[in-house]
């Protein structure tokens, strides 16, 4: 990747679905669906990138969310739910 | 004129490190070019940024050090200045970028392929000028390999612990380089077997995740030779296993911090990983406890190099294709004794004269893998009944167990002189192979959706007989053919069989990928009719070793040939 990523902070709401299909890295991986800027894949920082119980468990919510913005990937240092 | 060049970008250098750093580098590097010349390389340091340098070469130097088409024509100047057999690009991809080529395969829709470029060095062993398109690059001729810093960091001493590598390096015997550690997710196992197989004759030690990995006993650890199908991910520096039964079974199955630690990676060993992002080059910064990637780790241990893929990687779960072919290739000649850059272009030659016409996933494998780790390295002595004369008949060849310091000078000097006149040949073979294969490889146009009814309703067929339902997403490449590339001056005789054979010329004329999803209802149809049904679909013979053998595959990816409105067949890239 030759792309700077960037610090980021984002509200949203945490949804699931595939990804990367028909490739080596097909899943059902966590988005990040926003209002104004569209989706993001979601990785916790060091978390599974497969599989990741705990953002698994956010699924459904909404959530204001702190990381860094890769080309490809929004990878979360920390987050706080957002009651609806 | 120069044997081998390395290029780098001084202005960037100087960026990331303090002046005791480039003290230390500047040393490091002299120090190669001492060690190269010793073997009989003659070895220059080109800055890409220097005006003045470049000029004396007549070409033009890198002012915005981020530009992809500025690195790329600077590094073709090089090239053209110095003709050298080896092109060693010095620094990670904030010193000198990967090529920004297109993903064909890239679509806005979020469950397909969100990548919008397959980053890659491949247009640097390429004499085409800058582009955006993959089949442009689609004949390689230069024998290239990035040594790579760490993006974003200013640790010197990483750097010059790689120069010191290439420095030192020495040939080993092959029987040193013929034990493998061979990794691969528990649901990849039979493809992973059959590259194992291709490369060393034998699967037998085939380490499969779950349950093994990731602390690796240091009988397969110490092994030279590291094959590895597994999971990767975007900045993230493990490799994952997964469940031939449960796809959320993904646990660690090789781990940047184990291969870190001192003694569990040998010197001189060589890897292939097909895993997506195996060779991504990210800051360290960026990454959980600041470890580095899989590919700056490895090399940082001694590795001598690296083969991996920058983006997210294609590839059957059985049978072997995309990744699975380019990456057995590499370890392939590097097992013949070919140094790690001609490694690298055998495989990218073998890849497209395999693959060719180059369809969407092909096109992306070939760009996304790269040689991390000096081109001139040569891991593997081989045995070789050439003599060279001088003094005293002397065997030619990287022989292990004679070390230079035995040789009188007048046979080193002979020894040398051989080895080059053998490389100069082998470099001639290549670049005409490599023109040869851009010359047959057609032009690519998309198109988005499939245009015509016929062939929509037969991959709607063959998904239906699949027991998936077709998604919306759906594309196609038209391809042009070229008429046969006329490289070579022919016979009369030859000449009119050419005519002949490009008379009864079947030509690929598209490419269509489609999609799909599983029914919801309904029964699953049995593998083999299935196949059956495809087969007479396409009006073809049934072969039951290619039938779709696992109960959990949930999607497909079917890209499918044209031939004058024909399908004439169809690759599942999926599922992986």
């Amino acid at each position: 990747m030759s792309v700077s990523n960037s610090a980021k902070e984002a509200t949203g709401r945490v949804t699931k679905h595939l990804t990367a299909k028909g490739s080596k890295s097909e899943r059902q991986a966590v988005f990040l669906e926003t209002d104004n800027e569209g989706s993001f894949l979601l990785r916790r920082r060091g978390g599974n990138p497969f599989f990741d119980p705990i953002l698994q468990n956010l699924v459904g919510k909404t959530i204001h969310c702190r990381g860094i913005l890769t080309e490809h990937t929004f990878i979360i240092s920390d987050w706080d739910e957002v009651k609806d | 004129m120069a044997d081998k060049v390395i290029v780098t970008n001084l202005t960037v250098l100087k960026q990331k490190y303090d002046a005791s750093g480039i003290k230390a580098i500047q040393k490091a590097v002299s120090e190669l070019i001492a060690a190269d010349k010793s073997r009989g390389l003659t070895t220059v340091l080109v800055a890409l940024d220097d005006v003045k340098a470049m000029k004396k070469l007549g070409a033009t130097a890198v002012k915005n050090s981020s530009s992809y088409r500025e690195n790329k024509k600077a590094i073709d100047g090089v090239y053209l200045g110095l003709a050298p057999d080896y092109l060693m690009i010095l620094g990670a991809i904030d010193v000198i970028p990967h090529q920004d080529m297109k993903n064909p395969l890239f679509t806005e829709d979020p469950e397909g392929d969100n990548e919008e470029f397959a980053w890659g060095d491949l247009p640097y062993a390429c004499d085409a000028p800058y582009s955006q398109k993959i089949v442009d690059f689609s004949g390689p001729t230069r024998v290239v390999g990035r040594l790579p810093d760490l993006k974003g960091q200013g640790d010197s001493d990483y750097l010059v612990g790689l120069l010191k590598t290439a420095a030192t390096w020495k040939a080993s015997p092959k029987s040193d380089y013929q034990r493998y550690l061979g990794i691969s997710t528990e649901k990849w196992k039979a493809s992973t077997a059959e590259s194992l197989t291709n490369i060393f004759s034998s699967s037998k030690d085939l380490q499969t995740s779950p349950k093994k990995g990731y602390e690796w006993k240091s009988n397969l650890i110490n092994r030279r030779m590291h094959f590895i199908n597994c999971h990767g991910g975007d900045t993230y520096p493990d490799f994952l296993g997964q469940s031939s039964t449960n796809n959320d079974d993904t646990p660690v199955s090789h781990q940047a911090a184990f291969i870190g630690k001192e003694g569990n990676v040998v010197e001189g060993t060589v890897v292939a990983a097909e895993c997506c992002f195996g060779g991504q080059l990210y800051d360290p910064a960026e990454a959980d406890q600041g470890q580095m990637g899989m590919c700056n780790t490895y090399l940082g241990m001694k590795a001598h190099g690296f083969f991996g893929s920058t983006t997210t990687a294609y590839g059957p779960f059985t049978g072997n294709d995309q990744a699975d072919l380019i990456c057995q290739y590499f370890l392939q000649r590097v097992l013949a004794g070919a140094s790690l850059g001609r490694a690298a272009l055998e495989a990218r030659q073998r890849f497209v004269e395999k693959a060719s016409p180059l369809s969407p996933t092909n096109q992306k494998t070939l760009a996304q893998f790269n040689l991390y780790g000096d081109p001139s390295v040569v891991p593997v002595a081989t045995a070789t009944s050439t003599l060279v004369v001088a003094p005293k008949v002397a065997p030619f060849g990287f022989a292990a167990d004679s070390p230079e310091t035995s040789k009188s000078a007048a046979t080193t000097k002979a020894l040398k002189m051989a080895g080059a006149v053998e490389r100069t040949e082998r470099r001639e073979t290549l670049r005409a192979k490599g023109a040869m294969l851009s010359g047959l490889q057609p032009q690519m146009s998309k198109v988005d959706d499939i245009a015509s009814r016929q062939v929509k309703s037969q991959l709607k067929k063959i998904m239906s007989d699949l027991n998936f339902q077709p998604l919306k997403d759906a594309f196609s490449f038209n391809v042009q053919s070229k008429p046969a590339a006329n490289l070579f001056s022919m016979s009369p005789q030859s000449k009119g069989v050419s005519k002949a054979f490009a008379a009864k010329k079947q030509s690929t004329t598209a490419f269509h990928v489609m999609f799909g999803l599983p029914a919801s209802t309904g029964p699953k149809a049995s593998p083999k009719s299935v196949l059956k049904k495809m087969s007479e679909a396409m009006g073809m013979a049934a072969d039951d070793s290619e039938a779709p053998k696992s109960p959990i595959r949930k999607f497909v990816v079917l890209e499918a040939k044209e031939v004058d409105g024909n399908i004439v067949s169809i690759k599942e890239a999926h599922s992986k």
